[in-house]
């Protein structure tokens, strides 16, 4: 006989190590066989007055700790004594741990149920480095993970299962390839016990030619070597997605006495000892040096960096409104110095009058990774008049001479160089500029501001409500806060460039990678991840557009409790295809009136504050009154601040 | 280069200044959402490149408008622009564009001063405040 025809349908809350502490509503339905499941919920039900079930025997009451475990109130015991068992995906599991891997986003399938299985039951407390991230759509699991990378300069994993969803996510890996961001798939396979149709030789090969790396080992020991090979693959330059495809029958392989390899970080190409005492000699004999700072991998090279314009008091070129990871936008020495006639510039990760360090170029892993010729990326010749082609096509810079070296582990080596070199009388020099520098930069971002300030109060009490204004008005409710910027503005005019300061790492980070659109709502909850446990808040100006490719990824925010404020920038459209398609049909001169039709969102006009809530995160609008906004950012922060994800509507002029 | 263009067109146009009625308005007003004005010029001619409060040259007068809108904006037509289109009598009829130019006449914006806005206010406060202090 079977022991139990009685199905629950709770819903509970655990916290962080696993412990649950509310059940807020079970049902009962079937009919009652046995004993042990049928008597509980009589005697939960009583208790709390809800219906019995209609069961004709009286049964005996089940303990306190019976009942507690049949409904979910006790987490199940954190080790399950049997002896000898170890199953493989606990070593992978622990190898991620190792890595310092917080977070693996999945979308859950019996591919990688081992691993699965593994996370969120091996291990002390179960669940947390790395912790499953419930993800609704491949595309957001990847997404995910490419936000999170660039605002930590680290990857988190992400399980895809076999040949669907590798294909489901292959926009997104595509992006964090074309922006070199860091993530570690893990590829689930199954050859034996599942559908054919999900299985095949070579599933990494779909995505081989938008990859750095990727591997399918046979044994478990190789399976571990490659999760520790795929991270270090993606953090070194050119960093990017890596792969690992592992079977399920590895995943389930009894592990006995294998030990999980030593971890060995890797090397970073760096410049020459020489090369260093070179540029050394060039800065310090400069009277006007600069420094251009593109990005660089993590927060310690943005410190050195810094270190190293001090010490210099030479002006930079920030990108840190280009993305994640360069100079202090408001550092005193970022700006244009007191003239803009420099006679030595340095670029890091970025080109530069003169010498320029940089990691090899995603070019250069054309010929290994691409055999078939596909050519993403690769495949036009510069027409002239018409935009550049993309950074990874175009050479690393005009500079005089390029190093090839990854410009944060080289940047050590030239501090060390300048220490060395330094006299009293550079001393005394660089003093000086780093004064004048200093006093020219504040005045011009006092007058770059004034001119920005006089544009940007266009259409300020319009409705719909201005760009500059949703943008102007957010600033005071964040300026104090340690935020995040994880939405590509774009599309939303950039005003926080000349309006906001962007003086972390991940203040903004930057665009799609490859202008795929639908990347914004995934990264922002990546960047969510990122935040959560950092007393910081995530700001995501959404596109109605791109929300609504992977909307899931609200259910994300709310299910983890991400900090991501998300302001929508609802122009009721795909603004971007309404304006190409006005040009086009000016061109073609037969008619400007029908270029609604398949790039608008209108009748029916989507309402995103429902959408949200549907989603579980609290919402309002929308927003046509630009002086409503002001009460919706202080609730929406005030919320974000709290853990609870927030969105507002707000109808946006089109640009 | 606009400079030449608004010049050369000055000198073209017959100039002549149609007053408006309020039916052309309400009918320039449909045609300028219908033919995408409002998707760069905004909905208030408030938008990337802005029409109210009289602010561009080309709209005082209503030839030198008329002419502009025919002409073709952009160099190269095969490559994806957001720049002006170009709308030639076929597809905007003399009678439609005159309306659509007394909509855009009438067009106000007058937003409020630097100075009267806080946020602006605070941003300028704080760019002198950390003027020229090194550390
Ligand atoms: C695809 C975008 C787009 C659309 C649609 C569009 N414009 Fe423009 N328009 C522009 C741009 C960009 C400029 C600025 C061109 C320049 O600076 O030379 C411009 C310039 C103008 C100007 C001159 C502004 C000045 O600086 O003096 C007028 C007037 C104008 N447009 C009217 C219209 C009208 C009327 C319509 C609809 C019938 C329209 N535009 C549709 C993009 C657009
Ligand atoms: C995956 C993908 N599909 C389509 C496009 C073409 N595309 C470029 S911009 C754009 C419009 C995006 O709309 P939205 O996100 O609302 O931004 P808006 O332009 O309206 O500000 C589209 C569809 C793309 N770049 N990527
Ligand atoms: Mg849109």
């Amino acid at each position: 006989m079977r022991r139990q025809t009685a199905l629950f349908h709770m819903s509970q809350r655990k916290d962080e190590d696993g412990r649950a502490h509310r059940v807020s509503r079970r049902s009962f339905i079937g009919q009652t066989a046995g004993v042990g499941a049928a008597s509980l919920i009589g005697a939960r039900a009583d208790a709390a007055g809800q219906d019995a079930p209609q069961s004709q025997e009286k049964l005996p009451a089940a303990s306190p700790a019976a009942l507690d475990r049949d409904t979910g109130v006790t987490a199940p015991p954190a080790a399950v004594p049997r002896t000898g068992h170890v199953p493989g995906s606990d070593l992978m599991v622990q190898v991620l741990r190792d890595l310092g891997i917080e977070y693996v986003a999945a979308n859950p399938a019996s591919s990688f149920e081992g691993l699965h299985e593994s996370i969120v039951n091996h291990g002390d407390p179960p669940n947390r480095m790395p912790e499953l991230i419930t993800a609704l759509h491949e595309e957001s699991a990847v997404d995910m993970a490419h936000g999170y990378a660039k605002a930590e300069g680290v990857p988190m994993a992400v399980m895809l299962h076999a040949t669907v969803g590798v294909q489901h996510a292959a926009m997104a890996i595509y992006q964090a390839y074309q922006s070199q961001t860091p993530i570690v798939i893990i590829v689930g396979r199954d050859d034996q016990f599942f559908r054919q149709e999900q299985t095949a030789n070579d599933i990494a090969g779909m995505v081989r030619a938008f990859t750095k790396w990727d591997a399918q080992p046979t044994t478990l020991e190789g399976a571990l070597a490659d999760l520790q090979r795929a991270y270090n693959e993606a953090i070194t330059p050119p960093r990017g997605p890596t792969v690992v495809v592992i079977d399920n029958s590895l995943q389930k392989e009894e592990a006995g006495d294998l030990q999980v390899p030593a971890y060995v970080p890797p090397d970073y190409p760096t410049m020459s000892r020489q090369q260093a005492q070179d540029i050394a000699s060039g800065l310090l004999a400069a009277d006007n040096p600069r420094l251009n700072v593109g990005r660089l991998r993590t927060p310690a090279g943005i410190a050195h960096a810094v270190t190293l314009a001090e010490m210099l008091g030479a002006s930079v070129q920030s990108f840190a409104t280009s993305g994640a990871m360069s100079f202090p936008q408001r550092h005193w020495l970022a700006g244009p110095g007191a003239s803009t006639e420099y006679d030595y510039v340095l670029g890091l990760e970025i080109g530069a009058q003169d010498v320029s360090i940089q990691g090899p170029p995603l070019s250069s892993m054309r010929e290994d990774r691409d055999p078939g010729g596909i050519g993403f990326g690769f495949v036009r010749e510069p027409v002239p008049g018409i935009r550049p082609l993309p950074p990874s096509v175009r050479p690393p810079s005009p500079a005089k001479e390029v190093v090839i070296a990854d410009a944060e582990a080289s940047l050590p080596l030239l501090l060390d160089a300048i220490a060395r070199r330094i006299d009293e009388r550079d001393r005394a020099r660089i003093a000086q500029r780093a004064t004048a520098t200093a006093k020219a930069n504040a005045a011009h971002r006092q007058k770059q501001l004034r001119q920005a300030l006089e544009v940007r109060r266009r259409g300020w009490n319009g409705s719909p409500v201005s760009l500059a204004r949703l943008y102007a008005e957010l600033w005071p409710h964040i300026r104090d806060e340690n935020w995040c910027l994880s939405s590509p503005s774009v599309f939303s005019s950039q005003h926080h460039i000349v309006l906001w300061d962007h003086d972390r790492p991940y203040s903004y980070l930057g665009s799609h990678g490859g202008g795929g659109i639908g990347y914004c709502i995934g990264a922002s909850a990546g960047a969510g991840l990122a935040a959560r446990e950092r007393n910081r808040i995530v700001v995501n100006i959404q596109c109605d557009g791109d929300l609504n490719y992977t909307p899931g990824a609200l259910w994300t925010m709310a299910h983890h409790k991400l900090p991501v404020l998300s302001v929508m920038h609802n122009n009721r459209g795909y603004h971007q295809e309404v304006m190409y398609l006005h040009y086009m049909a000016g061109v073609r001169n037969r008619g400007t009136d029908r270029m609604h039709i398949g790039t608008t969102l209108r009748e029916p006009h989507i309402d995103y504050a429902k959408l949200a809530e549907a989603y579980g995160v609290e919402s309002e609008g929308p927003i046509e009154d630009p002086a409503e906004l002001e009460a919706a950012y202080r609730r929406g922060v005030a919320a974000v601040k709290a853990g609870r994800p927030y969105l507002i509507d707000v109808i946006t002029q089109p640009r | 280069m606009k400079q030449s263009i608004i010049a050369a067109l000055a000198i073209a146009s017959s100039s002549g200044f149609a007053q408006a009625d309020t039916s052309s308005i309400s009918d320039g007003e449909a045609l300028y959402l219908a033919h995408g004005c409002y998707s760069c010029h905004g909905y208030n001619g408030t938008g990337r490149t802005p029409l109210a409060d009289g602010v561009s040259g080309i709209t005082s007068d209503e030839e030198l408008f008329l002419r502009y809108l025919r002409l073709r904006a952009d160099q190269n037509p095969d490559a994806p622009s957001n720049s002006m289109p170009s709308y030639s009598e076929y597809v905007l009829p003399d009678d439609d564009a005159r309306a659509i130019y007394a909509y855009v006449r009438q067009l106000t914006d007058e937003p409020p001063a630097v100075e009267d806005i806080d946020v602006f206010v605070e941003l300028i406060n704080e760019a002198e405040k950390n003027s020229s202090d090194p550390e």
